[in-house]
């Protein structure tokens, strides 16, 4: 076997140097890497345990007018970013906690930074409003927001109305968020819709009812089938809350004079005391209505004749005994009440009633000769759970079985 | 005039071989693409989000840039002593620095573009790849074929992405816009204004200055800049103290005169940071006097590096 050149033998011992060059590097980072590890670790064990959720106290952000000053132009990228943060803060740690005054700092701070950000006062004021159950720190929020943003998002008065509505029946607060998002340039045509029902809230039933009229006859002249129909219904529901406040204010006068709750509705009208009662006739109201409609004649543009034609004084409702729309006396509160409520109460009555005389039967095989021998029906005193409501008695055929109210023998 | 150019031109392709520059440029398209994972997170407005951090991205990378290579350019010439050969040949000292100042606005500008390519082509596909988007489509897919396979995904995501590419060009010359990409290209000219006025301090600061010190120096002159309008609001809250006190506090008078005129000599960089009116806003509102602004300022403070430059000795 022929020796190496000496060439080849230097080369192969550089080679040799350069390949234990390399496993030396190798083996000098790994010792590096792994000793620097190592202190590392020695330094984590000596480290208090502090986990993240303690370490990062949302309370401890800054102002935003502070954080404004400090991001140097970069307030929304910054807003985006605590946007993200509020998220996961809400979702993971104030949830549990329930520590919700850092949450609405947190909401203060990102709204400072970018007060256009409609959706951090929405998130914001659902989570104070709704999780938190404290409306005043939601419509805080939001009264900041409507402030730095007049009358351009309707979104967020829209949301300190439903936070005064829905949340704390507020409803004259509530009415005043709903005129100023009616103000928004962007408001849609419901908030307006929003209003007449806050009115209804408020117990301003004239009101709602001349709103939903007027709306309705807006739509008629204009030729909107839809709307025109669901804001005639509107108004008449109206109309019969408006009706029946002002009966029951009449109830609750005689009941003041005479010391004693009415027999009956038509006493009212028979003892005098709807001599300036006023109501407006639906009947004539829609009969006008169809016959400008015909004749082209324009609806809004009359809407005060028209009202004033329809006005009635001094005597009951002509739709009173009407079984949909009626309302007749409820002897338990003496006060008056829609007839179709009644009816409902009755159906449901009857229904549990009539249940159990069926089970009566199937245990006994035959109805039992009274109501009041139906275990089931009988209170612990002997009398029976369900009375006829409304002043009505209870027909009862044992060979039958046939359970029926007086009052509305239909049923 | 065609010194200038030359110059320019050279400025352009020396610093285009800057790795410095391509670091950056990397970091900054990683963010603008980011913006959609982050929009991700978002519960709502993911849009708003993937806008905010691309624009937040090209602002700050091109700035960035801007001082990392407008810093050594004239500093370099005389460490090398480069400068020699261009101070013998009959080029105006004044050629000299305005080349250098728009070879360095040249590269930048070209980031810029690149950049906001990315950014809009990033918008596009992001919106096409919406998780509502995308199940629109597969359902209708599913009930003309009866389901979809995976292949078809994969299939929906590479023509989202090669159609982004012809949409953000076209969004980048104006055509179609389209609610996520309103405003961007306002927000990005004037942002041009902006980098205008830091490359001309860079140059201005790497005149007669080491790079490490012309590098803090611009990096201050922009956050003084940026908080010029937090400046102003200091001097009216002054204003209001020296009325309270009756004027007699003269230190109150020094402060506020002091601040008034840091106020007005600092360039005001707020006003062409218009990232929160193109999101929020239909149309973000740019001024003639923001735009004169953005020329006159920048030209000043090349008068000044031209000044000092020209009087420079060089031994």
């Amino acid at each position: 076997m022929p020796g190496k050149s000496p060439t080849s033998r230097r080369r192969s011992i550089r080679g040799s140097a350069r390949l234990g060059g390399l496993i030396f590097g190798v083996a000098l980072l790994a010792a590096l890497l792994g000793t620097s590890a190592w202190i590392q670790e020695r330094y984590q064990l000596t480290r208090e345990r502090v986990s993240l959720e303690k370490g990062f106290r949302i309370g401890n952000l800054p102002s935003g007018e502070f954080g404004k000053v400090i991001t140097f132009g970069y307030d929304t990228i910054t807003a985006h970013l605590l946007w993200l943060r509020s998220i996961q803060v809400f979702g993971g740690i104030y949830r549990s906690s329930r520590e919700y005054a850092p949450v609405l700092h947190l909401f203060d701070v990102i709204t400072t930074l970018e007060p256009r950000m409609v959706y951090a006062y929405d998130f914001g004021s659902m989570v104070m409003g709704e999780d938190s159950n404290d409306t005043e720190a939601a419509l805080k929020l939001l009264d900041k927001g409507m402030y730095a943003n007049p009358r351009r998002y309707y979104r967020i008065p829209f949301l300190a109305l439903f936070q005064c509505a829905f949340n704390d029946d507020q409803y004259k607060k509530a009415k005043f968020y709903q005129r100023m998002a009616a103000k928004c340039v962007d408001a849609p045509d419901w908030i307006e819709g929003m209003g007449i029902y806050l009115d209804e809230k408020m117990g301003l039933y004239q009101i709602a009812f001349e709103k939903w009229c007027k709306d309705w006859f807006d739509s008629v002249d204009s030729g909107d089938e839809l709307m025109s129909d669901m804001r005639r219904k509107r108004a008449r529901i109206s109309l019969e809350r408006w009706t029946l406040a002002g009966i029951n204010e009449k109830i609750e006068q005689f009941k003041l004079d005479n010391g004693r709750g009415l027999h009956h509705l038509r006493e009212l009208e028979t003892a005098g005391y709807l001599k300036d009662y006023e109501y407006i006739s639906w009947g004539r109201l829609t009969q006008m209505a169809d016959l400008a409609m015909q004749s082209g004649e324009s609806l809004s543009g009359n809407f005060a004749q028209i009202i004033q034609a329809c006005t009635v004084r001094g005597v009951l409702p002509d739709w009173v005994d009407d079984p949909e729309h009626g309302f007749d006396l409820n002897p338990d509160t003496g006060e008056a009440m829609k007839l179709s409520v009644i009816r409902q109460v009755m159906g449901g009555r009857l229904s549990v009633m009539r249940r159990e005389l069926a089970r009566y039967l199937e245990e006994h095989g035959a109805y039992p000769p009274r109501i009041a021998d139906v275990p089931e029906l009988v209170k612990e005193d002997g009398e029976l759970k369900y009375d006829e409501p409304f002043s009505g008695q209870w027909t009862y055929d044992p060979d039958t079985g046939l359970l029926r109210s007086d009052r509305f023998p239909d049923l | 005039m065609y010194s200038i150019f030359v110059i320019a031109l050279n400025t352009f392709k020396e610093a285009i071989r800057n790795r410095i520059l391509y670091v950056i440029l990397l970091f900054a398209i990683l963010i603008i693409i980011s913006g959609g994972i982050m929009g991700d997170l978002s519960v709502s407005a993911p849009e708003d989000l993937i806008r905010s951090i691309g624009l937040f991205g090209i602002n700050f990378f091109s700035i960035m840039i801007a001082v990392f290579i407008g810093i050594g350019l004239v500093y370099n010439e005389i460490d090398k002593k480069t400068i020699y050969t261009i101070v013998s040949k009959p080029i105006d000292r004044t050629h000299f620095i305005l080349g250098k100042y728009f070879g360095l606005l040249l590269t930048i500008y070209a980031n810029v573009i690149i950049m906001t390519l990315f950014f809009l082509m990033a918008i596009h596909y992001y919106s096409v790849v919406d998780q509502q988007t995308m199940n629109d489509y597969f359902m209708h897919l599913a009930s003309q074929k009866g389901s979809y396979t995976q292949a078809d995904i994969y299939m929906y995501y590479v023509k989202a992405l090669l159609g982004a590419i012809p949409k953000g060009a076209g969004s980048f010359f104006g055509h179609d816009p389209t609610e996520a990409t309103k405003n961007i290209m306002t927000v990005i000219s004037m942002n041009c204004f902006e980098l205008a006025i830091i490359v001309a301090f860079a140059i201005l600061f790497s005149s007669f200055s080491t790079p490490i010190l012309s590098a803090f120096m611009t990096i201050m002159t922009f956050l003084v800049g940026r908080g010029n309008e937090d400046i102003i609001r200091y001097v009216w809250k002054l204003q209001d103290k020296i009325q309270a006190s009756g004027g007699a506090d003269m230190t109150l008078h020094f402060k506020a005169a002091l601040a008034q005129v840091i106020a007005l000599i600092a360039p005001n960089l707020s006003i062409f940071y218009k990232v929160s009116d193109a999101i929020y806003e239909d149309k973000a509102p740019i001024y003639g006097s923001e735009i004169l602004y953005g020329v006159i300022y920048p030209a000043a403070v090349l008068t000044l590096a031209c000044l000092i430059f020209s009087r420079r000795n060089f031994k």
